[in-house]
């Protein structure tokens, strides 16, 4: 998909996986007739592999949300977090 | 003869008027004795702060006779609308108390200054059109700090967050340009 295309997605799941995927930052996606422009990517938790690294230096994954922008009228809004009704 | 006795009262008058000034500037400085106090008492003060780590603690203003007021109010509000006065005002067929959990901004800094009272957490703000529901209040770093001057602290500005309904799901807004 290139910068200039639009993704219509029909579900929030979509729309999240779209959020999780690093070369979508600066995209657009349309959701329920709202254009959502992701400006950060989002990190899934990763469980922490077993025998990786010392004991007491185990890497951990620092999970986050994907943040949005989207117009509304002639705001813009930066969207952190997405619910269901 | 009455110019010596004159001449004597004199002397002696204004020796003892000296005298007592004197005397009044060596032991009874008023002045003096309050600025050595104050000084004493804000070296205390530092010395608590940093005792205590008080950090951006603000000490609160003494509340006024309207502060008074206002709080029986509210306590008076409180206790008409737990359960039991609810029902009594129900029985009695008095209107019940309702608190406005709704605002209407009409520009975006009416709104922003909503959105930055902490008093108006979980309240419905309308601007343009759109119900906005304030999760948490912002802060902004006024250039009024209550502090010595060589206890500067600033708040961190923090941006409010709100939630709104956009089709069948609600999104969390942390700013709004």
């Amino acid at each position: 998909m290139s910068s200039d295309e639009v993704l219509i997605v029909t579900s929030k799941n979509e729309l999240l996986s779209f959020g999780y995927i690093y070369d979508n930052i600066g995209k657009e996606v349309v959701y329920e007739g709202q254009t959502y422009s992701l400006s950060k990517h989002g990190i899934r938790y990763i469980y922490p592999l077993l025998f990786l690294g010392y004991p007491t230096q185990s890497p951990v994954t620092k999970p986050r949300k994907p943040v949005w922008t989207t117009k509304l009228g002639e705001l813009t809004l930066i969207i952190s977090d997405i619910l269901q009704i | 003869m009455f110019k010596f006795l004159l001449i004597w009262f004199l002397v002696n008058y204004s020796y003892e008027n000296v005298s007592d000034t004197y005397k009044s500037y060596k032991i009874e400085n008023s002045i003096q004795e309050m600025s050595s106090f104050i000084d004493k008492q804000q070296f205390r003060e530092d010395q608590l702060r940093g005792h205590c780590n008080l950090q951006n603690f603000v000490m609160k203003d003494k509340p006024t006779y309207y502060d008074d007021i206002l709080d029986f109010v509210i306590d008076v509000k409180h206790t008409l609308i737990t359960p039991l006065y609810r029902k009594l005002i129900h029985s009695l067929n008095y209107p019940e108390l309702i608190s406005t959990k709704q605002m209407n901004a009409t520009t975006y800094e009416d709104f922003m200054n909503l959105s930055h009272t902490p008093d108006n957490k979980g309240k419905e703000i309308i601007y343009e059109g759109y119900t906005y529901i304030l999760l948490h209040s912002g802060i902004k770093v006024d250039a009024n700090v209550y502090n010595y001057s060589n206890q500067l602290s600033y708040p961190i500005p923090k941006n409010p967050i709100w939630s709104i309904q956009l089709g069948g799901h609600i999104v969390t807004i942390s700013d709004i340009k």
